[in-house]
Parts: structure tokens; sequence; C-alpha cells
């Protein structure tokens, strides 16, 4: 028995990733994550890797899901591979295993903050924090763009209503900060509204 | 005070009275006034002073163009000052203040400028103030900024918040008077997406304004159909108060939307304002026009205002200006204002029209072919000068004049990319010319179409061209019936009797005589015109002065007024806030702060952090009874080299590195050979830029055949992995090689000191042997901590003692140094920031930031044998050039203060002893220095000519900004452990 144990901490910090209620939107940090990079390193790879994720690599702009994994772009012949982080922390190694010399696989678990925004009309937040046209995006979108000088990917799973942002962890307080800024202002710019 | 010139009608909110204070005075308006309109409802015609002569003056204009009327509404680190009465929107409890006066509006001591204007015209600053040189700008200009300006700052810091946004369209509108409202209606029917910006609080333009019909019933209920119609399609935004300031490239558009200035107390978690960029693929401008003055002796009287503005506030605010008026006018349009003041129970005294022919349509007395000439009343108009057909002259009594001069189409859009207008004879004005920014039509009378009909007729066929470009099939939409009268207007631009001041440029106090005065001087060009007299430079652009001014230029040179052309219209078409355009990127929130997954645990610690590009990393560990940070850092490097001490270096950028030729490329990106290097271990790096330099360097550990991890600075971590992206895509794209960052997934330990592998032991999992045998320096493995925690352990060390580097997922970042601090309580190990580090790496003579500046290579690193000339590497010939590696060059050196109790500066430059301190014997300089708590002494790197051939020679140092020569030894750069037994043992 080991003489120390290693907790695991949000990128957020402290032991839970609280959730935060700014009127009718929850932003939540989701820290359910496994993720690894994968590119190919031939062209004939492509079937293979179409084969273990389930489903056919998105294409540029793209997140798509599957049974176990879901996927978005990162650019040519590469993507990004998403999983649980509890059934699937070492899931690097699972794809290497499976996908062998065809490709590189890089552990990404632990680089990005997840934060998960839901509530209706996200349109109206996200159209003042990035340049993407969030009001014509739709589901299954993954957007990398960049919010108050973050880079980021934002991708939409329910238009208009449910957005996952990814961005570099060390970023997390900057980018919940300028979210949280943009849920308040849209509340108070939804009040306004109807008060007129 | 009662509002004794409140008319009947409007379209204000009687239900909804406010009260406000100008200049502390009480008074009361209703929702829907503007301040302009309420203050003029209350009889108030003086509301601001003049910027150059400080003269009295009043409202000209009804809308954003307005140049006089400028006040300070807010108070504290919420005040704007130059805030427009006209645009002002009256709220409850509204607080607006007068500027550019001393002491009160009504008595300004500063208008004494006045009678001095014969000593200020045009130019009078360049002649005046040429002697003694030196005064220019300790004395007149401040006395002259102090005697002339607008509003002030409050000099504290804006308290609102800015956002910025950005909207996507098929067709952007802009304006929403009748040409704008039928474009959108045009785009909206179409399924297009719209949107449609109004720099109004309420749509319709001059719909709003005027008394028209339209379809036989009142322009109001057309509008309001319109409106409930836009509102109601979820394909079209509309965006009021918004002011389109810019048109850029590919139809990118500016706009400000004011969202809460019309609010007395606003929710503090809305915006002020939002500063919108609007991607258009199409954009209709349908800005509509601005009426002009007709310059005349006086006639910036408080009380004298443009004609329309004088009927718009009649008709949409219920306000005259004053119980008797008269209008001045070289067109019909000044007509409409006599007859619909009669309309309202006003006293017209007359109509005056320059043209002789000039059609009585209403039941005013009509004065044909005659000129006002003058105007009398200090504080407010009292009486006009009138000079008759007949040559006689009459004095007319009146408290307001209206004064038509023709209609200016707001063209100021269609030439932000340089396109210049063209003039229109029939309608005596420029109009927007064939060049356009792309994508971009232009509708209703901002293309010189005035009339209603015209406007509606020429804005439906813009839009559904511009649908038709954008690839969408318009589907039209029926027009209402409206007036189509001609224009008919006889250009007038200044009556040009007696020898006093006719205003042109009411903001910058230009006059006739003024363009008289640059053109009598040579400056002939609208250009020189314009930096001459001021001439359209103040806050409202010149948008009321600027034609005026080039046609008086034009009469004196003979040219036309096409010929003599128009100055260059730029962005912003109204003011935008600096803070706007900053958004929330203010304060702490300038930039985002990139924290390390132990942050949190450093600042329980009580860690001075300093900023490492985006990063906050701590700098060192303040402790009780620490009054200097030289002691703490004294204390945290003698605590690594006696035992051992953490630093967190999860700052490094860490770049994965895979494929079948991840060796080759490596061997490509490094002058040092990679491809022999057994998998589990590290080796330390140099990269060059193409040109030889030395462009950074770290360490590439073989974690497996196909696979390295490559370190790099925190300082250069994005441009390195940019080269070696660059590399891979552009150099080698036949290599089989992927990368990825990896910095942000692992968190990272430095553990150093003669008790780091005593500390690790106690974390590692016991089937992994840390002995010098099994993991030697240099070495590299996959472990795991903890019972099963995967780590990475890389025995690297930079401080010089025996050393490692443990790297964790990021999540277990924090919990591991909690770790290591209560394993290492037997060890009394110590945290150290990055000062100590500094200090630890100079002692060993390890080459940083400092010594990769950009003008050094590797012979100056001393490292010219790690070039290898064994392969191919970028830079590696280039560095061999003769400036790079001559013998005789700057070489990498150690310097120890010789006198006690003196710190050696970097930067300062180094001398050979007794030879004079001038560049030409200049022969180096110090990169890093630092004091030695294990040598008890200041220390240095630096490069010095010939320098690995001096060690013992005692030079001079430079120090010229703290006035000093210090001595100090040559050495080598290994101040500690040169041998290295200690980092291997």
């Amino acid at each position: 028995m080991a003489e120390f144990k290693l907790k695991a901490s949000p990128a957020l910090g402290g032991t839970a990733a609280g959730a935060t209620q700014i009127g009718r939107f929850r932003l939540q940090e989701n820290t359910g994550f496994a993720m690894a990079s994968l590119a190919l390193r031939t062209d004939d790879a492509r079937s293979a890797v179409d084969q273990v994720l389930g489903f056919a690599a998105p294409g540029p702009g793209s997140y798509t899901t599957g049974d176990e994994f879901a996927a978005f772009w990162m650019s040519s012949d590469q993507w990004m591979v998403c999983a649980s982080h509890d059934s699937n922390e070492l899931l690097a190694s699972q794809l290497k295993d499976k996908l062998g010399e065809q490709v590189s696989v890089s552990e990404q678990n632990d680089g990005w903050v997840c934060l998960d925004v839901e509530g209706a009309d996200l349109s109206s937040v996200f159209e003042r924090l990035v340049n993407a046209d969030v009001h014509d995006l739709k589901k299954g979108t993954a957007v990398r763009t960049v919010i108050e000088h973050i880079g980021c990917f934002l991708i939409c799973l329910e238009s208009g209503h449910r957005y996952r942002l990814l961005a570099g962890r060390s970023f997390a307080h900057s980018l919940h900060h300028a979210v949280a800024a943009g849920l308040r202002s849209t509340v108070a710019l939804n009040k306004l509204e109807s008060a007129r | 005070m009662s509002q004794l010139n409140r008319l009947s009608g409007g379209l204000i909110d009687r239900s909804s009275p406010l009260t406000f204070t100008f200049d502390g005075r009480g008074f009361s308006g209703f929702k829907g006034d503007t301040l302009a309109s309420a203050l003029l409802a209350n009889n108030v015609r003086l509301m601001g002073r003049s910027f150059k002569y400080h003269r009295p003056r009043g409202v000209v204009a009804s809308g954003s163009e307005e140049p006089n009327a400028l006040v300070e509404v807010r108070s504290g680190p919420h005040r704007d000052p130059n805030t427009r009465a006209t645009v002002a929107e009256l709220f409850d409890g509204l607080s607006a203040v007068s500027q550019n006066r001393w002491p009160s509006l009504s008595f300004d001591a500063m208008g004494i400028n006045d009678a001095f204007s014969s000593f200020l015209t045009a130019g009078f600053y360049y002649k005046t103030f040429m002697w003694p040189k030196a005064f220019w700008e300790k004395v007149y200009e401040p006395v002259i900024r102090r005697a002339a300006g607008l509003g002030a700052l409050s000099m504290e810091p804006d308290l609102d918040t800015y956002d910025k946004g950005f909207l996507h369209c098929d067709l952007l509108v802009i304006g929403a008077g009748p040409a704008g409202l039928a474009a959108a209606l045009t785009g909206a029917r179409s399924g297009t997406r719209v949107v449609l910006a109004d720099e109004d609080f309420e749509a319709g333009g001059r719909l709003t304004s005027e008394n028209m019909e339209l379809n036989g019933k009142p322009a109001t209920e057309w509008l309001a159909a319109a409106l409930e119609e836009l509102r109601a399609c979820r394909n079209v935004r509309i965006l009021s108060r918004t002011t389109v300031y810019g048109a850029y490239d590919h139809g990118v558009y500016g706009a400000l939307e004011r969202v809460s200035d019309h609010l007395g107390n606003p929710d503090p978690d809305l915006p002020r304002q939002i500063l919108w960029r609007i991607y258009s693929r199409q954009a209709v401008l349908c800005a509509g026009a601005t009426e002009r003055p007709i310059a005349f002796e006086n006639n910036d009287r408080p009380g004298i205002m443009l004609a329309g503005a004088m009927r718009a506030y009649a008709n949409r605010w219920a306000a005259a200006a004053s119980t008797r008026i008269a209008v001045f006018t070289n067109n019909d349009d000044g007509h409409r204002t006599a007859r619909d003041l009669l309309a309202k129970g006003v006293d017209v005294a007359a109509v005056v029209d320059v043209r002789p022919d000039a059609p009585k349509t209403g039941d005013y007395e009509l004065l044909a072919g005659a000129s006002v000439v003058d105007a009398g009343g200090r504080l407010g108009l009292k009486e006009i000068q009138v000079r008759l057909a007949g040559g006689s002259s009459r004095q007319i009594s009146c408290g307001a004049l209206g004064v038509s001069g023709g209609w200016n189409p707001a063209v100021s859009l269609t030439s932000h990319q340089r396109g210049r207008p063209v003039w229109q004879d029939d309608i005596a004005a420029f109009v927007p010319g064939p060049s356009l920014p792309s994508g971009m039509s232009v509708a209703g009378a901002a293309n010189g179409r005035l009339s209603t009909h015209g406007a509606f007729a020429d804005a439906a066929e813009k839009a559904a061209k511009a649908l038709a470009a954008a690839g969408f099939q318009a589907i039209p939409v029926p027009l209402p019936v409206a007036e189509d009268s001609p224009v008919a207007v006889s250009a007038v631009w200044h009556t040009g009797e007696g020898k006093g001041r006719a205003w042109l440029d009411f903001q910058n106090d230009v006059t006739v005589k003024d363009v008289r005065l640059a053109h009598q001087e040579g400056f002939k060009s609208v250009e020189h015109l314009k930096r001459y007299t001021t001439l359209g430079m103040a806050t409202d652009q010149g948008k009321l002065s600027n034609l005026g001014g080039l046609a008086v230029m034009a009469e004196l040179t003979g040219k036309s007024i096409q010929d003599t052309g128009t100055t260059i219209f730029r962005p912003p078409y109204t003011s935008v806030p600096i803070a706007a355009f900053a958004g929330r990127s203010r304060g702490e929130e300038f930039r985002p702060v990139r924290h390390t997954p132990s942050h949190r645990w450093a600042e329980e610690q009580g860690a001075v952090f300093v900023e490492a590009g985006m990063w906050l990393r701590a700098q060192w560990f303040p402790r009780e009874g620490e009054t200097h940070w030289r002691q703490s850092v004294d204390r945290e490097v003698l605590a690594v080299r006696k035992s051992v001490g953490v630093c967190d270096v999860t700052t490094l950028g860490k770049v994965d590195v895979q494929g079948a030729d991840a060796a080759q490329f490596l061997n490509k990106v490094y002058c040092n050979g990679f491809t022999k290097l057994p998998v589990g271990k590290v080796r330390y790096g140099l990269m060059l830029r193409e040109d030889g330099m030395a462009m950074d360097d770290g360490t590439a550990a073989r974690l497996a055949e196909d696979h390295y991890v490559v370190t790099t600075t925190t300082a250069n971590a994005v441009s390195v992995y940019r080269h070696m992206e660059f590399v891979r895509q552009c150099l080698c794209p036949d290599l089989d090689v992927q990368l990825i960052s990896t910095t942000e997934a692992w968190a990272q330990y430095a553990v150093a000191g003669p008790n780091s592998r005593a500390l690790l032991c106690k974390l590692v999992d016991p089937k992994f042997d840390l002995s010098n045998e099994e993991f030697p320096f240099m070495a590299c493995g996959e472990i795991t901590i903890c019972g099963g925690v995967r780590a990475r352990l890389f025995r690297i060390s930079f401080s010089g003692e025996l050393a490692y580097e443990l790297a964790v997922p990021a999540r277990y970042g924090d919990n591991l140094m909690r770790a290591l601090m209560t394993a290492g309580k037997d060890f009394n190990v110590t945290p150290y920031g990055t000062e100590a580090l500094g200090v630890l790496r100079i002692e060993k003579g390890h080459a940083a930031g400092n010594e990769l500046n950009g003008q050094t290579s590797a012979a100056h690193l001393g490292m010219d044998r790690m070039v290898s000339t064994k392969k191919d590497s970028i830079g590696a010939v280039l560095s061999r050039r003769e400036g790079l590696c001559d013998a005789d060059g700057w070489r990498l050196i150690g310097l120890e203060a010789v006198e006690a109790d003196v710190d050696l500066p970097a930067g300062g430059h180094l001398f050979e002893r007794g030879k004079p301190q001038q560049a030409s014997n200049d022969e180096g300089w110090i990169t890093s220095a630092a004091y030695s708590p294990h040598l008890e002494k200041s220390i240095a790197l630096g490069y010095l000519l010939k320098g690995d051939q001096r060690f013992g020679e005692e030079i001079e140092i430079a120090n010229p900004v703290q006035g000093a020569i210090l001595k100090a030894k040559v050495v080598s750069p290994h101040f500690i452990d040169p041998e290295g037994e200690r980092l291997r043992g």
C-alpha cells in the first residue's frame, strides 16, 4: 500500500467541479473526458480508424459521436478522440494498441478544460463571445475559434441549447470568467428586452 | 419650469413625464424626448459654447450631425463628455452639464476670445507662437488647450463594461428610414437573414419627423405596421440605437450599439455599449441625408437651426424653438417647415427664399429673392436682417430661424475604402461614386433620391439586386403611395455681405473669412484647407460644414465643386469610445492568465508570482521573518544545494513527436544528432534558425523508437512549435512525423538536490529502481507513483544538482505538489521559484533566454562542437559563417565581482581595463546576473570577445544608467561543479 495517494483536481480547482447557474443558463466543468489526438501516418489507415471509432472520422468543422467514442476534426488527417475518462483513462494506449503503427496517438486527457454550457437561446450568448456564425451552428459542428484571446473549440451539442467549450487547461479560470460574464450580461440584456 | 414651447401632438409619451437637470436647473420632459427637444420645449436655446471663440451656441440639428449642443452627461467615472444633446435620450434623473465655459454658460469669461477674433484666425498659432521655440510644448500649447476645447474626461477609470459581438447576415441594411425599411422588408420576405441597424432609438427616419401621408394615412401608421412585421420575422435582427460607423474589407462593418446610455440606473451586468462586427454578404446603405446650413453674418446665434430639424422638433417631439420663427431657404423644403410650424400654431414671421421665383405654398409672408444677411441676439436670436429682392433691408423679429441650404446624401460609408463621391448638379450635392465597398449598394436619400417615393422605390430595387447577388430570389414588397416632389434647389452657400463672420463649421469655429485666408495664403487644396483651418476636424467630422467650406473655396479658385473635391471620409462615422474598442480586455482582464495545476497550492504558500507570457509562475516563496526577496531566494537556492527543492516547471513547452521518421525529423530541427539516442534516454538539444543563429534549447526524451517528447523554454513554447510545424509541413513534407503540443496535459516538477532521489523514492512505486545504475543521469521512463498513478520521470538537471523532472497527468498536479511537500519534510524540502531557478542555472552556467537572445550563435555559447558535421540540420551551414564562429568572437563567460557588496548589472557592457568606454572598444555584455549565496558574491554570465581565452583577466563593466564603473574577473561560466559530478551522483 503506497504511503501517498493522489487525488485528481478539476481544472477549475477544488475537489469538485461545481456548476454555476446564471439565470436560465448552466455552466459546468466537465471532468469526465479522456482525450487523445490521433493522426494518420498513412492514408490507408483511414478505414481502420473509422472502424475503431465506430463511425467515419469527421471532416473539417465537424464533431461526431458514436457508442464509445466521439471525435472532432483537428487538422488534416488528425482528430481529437474523446471517451469517458472513467472507462477509458488509457484511451491513448487503447487506440494505439488497436491501430498500431498506422497512426500516432498522443494522450491529451488533461490538456484541456471542458466547459459545458446549457440553456435556451445560447446563440445570444455566444454571438458576443466568438466570431463564428453561432446562429447558424448545427448540432455536430466543432468550430475552432477564440474567446477573449483564448484559443478554443466550440462544439454544438444541441443547436441553440447545449454547447461544449474546449480550451487549454491552464486557461480554465479565464475562460470560465469570460463565459460567465457573457451569460450574466445576456440575462441582463434579456431583462431589458422584456421590459420594453 | 413649465414647458413653454411644448406643442400639441408628437410621438412623445405624455403619460410618462420625466425630470432632469441642465447646469443644475430642474426641467421636465416626456419619455421619447431627447435632451435637446426637452430643452427647447422648456424654452432653453443656449446649450453650449463654441470651441475657440466661446460664442454662445444653441442646437442646430436634430440628429447625430449636431455640432453645437455638446454636453457632459452622467458623473464621476461614468461621465461622458461631448454627448450630443440631440441623440441623448431623456430619462428620469438625467443630469447634464454644459462644457467649455467658465464660470457659467450665460457668462463665460473666456468669451473674451471673441473680442480678439482678428488675432485668432485660421492658422494663428502657426504664426503667432513661433518664438521662443521651447515655449510651444510647455507654455503655448497647454494654454491654448485650456482656453479652447470641448468636454473634459473624468480622469478616472471608466467603470462601465463594454461588450464586443459578431453578427453574420445575408443582407445588412444601414438605416431604418423609408429606404431602409423597404430594403429590410424585401430581405425579410425573401427569407434571408437581415440585420437592420439604425442609430435612432425610434425607427422610421424622416417618417417620424415629417407631417406626411403614406397610402393616404399618416405615415406613422404604415411605419408601425412595417416595424411590427419586421419584429415578428425570426430572420430579421433589428439593432436600434446602433450606428454603423465603418465599412471594412469583405463586407465587414463596425457598429456601436448604445445599450444602456438611456437608462438612469442600469443593471450592473448590462454592458453600456456593444461593439458589433457585422459580417454581411451584401449591404444596402440607407443612411439618408443631412440638411446643410447657409452661412451669413452671425449665423451661429442660439435659435438658428436647420429647417428640417426645426420641423422634426415640432412634428416628432412637439417642441418649438420659439413662439415666433422665420425660415431662410434656397429650396422647397424650407417651405415645408413653415407650413408644419404654422399648423402647430407657431407664428411664422416670414419665409426668406433666395430664389426670385420661389413658390408660396402656405399662409405665411414670402420674401422671394431675398437673403438673411445678419442676425442679432447674443444669448438667443432676437432678430434677423434681411436683404430684400430690391436691395433694401428689413429687420424681422423672431426667436428662431430655420435654415435650409439643401440636403447632402450621407455618403461617408461609401468612401471608407477610398471611393470618391461625385457631384450631382440637380440636387447640388455629392452622391456616392461608382467605386463602392465590395457588396455595398446605396439607396434612398443617401443615393440622392430625396423624395419619399424615390427612397422606397430605390431601396426595393437595390435590395432585390443585392439579394440576387447573394444568390436569393427577392420577393417584391408592395410600396406605399408617397410624395414624390422633385428637388428644386438653387445652390447658395453664403450670403456674402458685411464684414462680420459667417460660420461654416460651428464646432471648430471656422468662418467664410478663414477659408478666404487659407486661399489667400496658398492652402487651396481641400486637404490643406482642412488642416489649415481645422474645417471638419471636430467630433462631428464636418457633416454640416465640409461642403460649405469647399464650395466657398471653389468660388475663390474658380473651379467647379466636383473638381475641388472632398476630403477623405474615414471611420468612425460618429465617435466610438476607446473603451468600446477595448471591450472586456482591460485592467486585470487585459489578457487571459494561465495557471499551472498547483497554482492554488502556491497561492496558499504566499508565493510571489511573475508573468511569463500569459503564465503566472511563482517567483519565490517568502517565509515569516523574511523582509527582502533576496532572503527568500538565497534560502531557496541553498536548500537545493544542501538537501532538496521542488520547482513547478509545468510551463515548459512539451511537444509530442511521433512517426517512423521522428528521429530523422529531430535530426533536422536540432543541430546535434538524435538518431542514435537510445529509448529511455534524454538528450540536450540546440535549435538553430535558418540563418544559423541559436533559436532555442531544450531536451528531447525518447520514449519509444518512434516517439519523442521535446521540451522547450516557457517563452518559446509557441514559436518553437510553430517552427517545427513549418519544418514538418513545408520543408520535410515527405517525412512520416506527427506533432502535437502536450504542454498542458502534464504537470511537471523539478525535484533537485542531493536528497532528490531519496524524496522521489517515497512516492515512486517500488517496482521502479531509481538507483544511479538503473536510472542514470539523462535517463527517462514511464513509471507509476503513489500506487499506480501514471507518470513520466526524466533525470535532467538545470540546477547542476542531482535532479529529476517528474510529470503526472495535470489533474494530479496539485496533489503531487502537496505529497512532495509532505514526503519531503524529513529532508526539509523547500519549494523554490523562478528567481532561485535563475540563480541555480547561472551558478551552473546553463544558458537561458537571456543568452539565446537572437544575436548569438552556437560558437558564442561554446557549443560549436554540437553542430554536427555528419548530417544536415537547419542553420548548420550558415552557423559556420566566419562572423558566427570566429575564434576571436564572443564567448560565453562567467564574471565574479572584484569588489565586495557590488551587484553586477545585467546589460552592462564589458571593456578592457583602462580603455575609453566607447562603442569602438565594446567587447561584450552581461546577459544574466545574480547574487550567489553559495559563493557569497555577485556573479554573472555574459559574452566577451575571445572570452574563453581570458579567464583570470580583470575587466571593467560600464553601467552608465546607474553612473558606475565596476570591476569583475573573467572566469569559467561553470561556477558550480564544473566536472558535473553532482548531477551524475
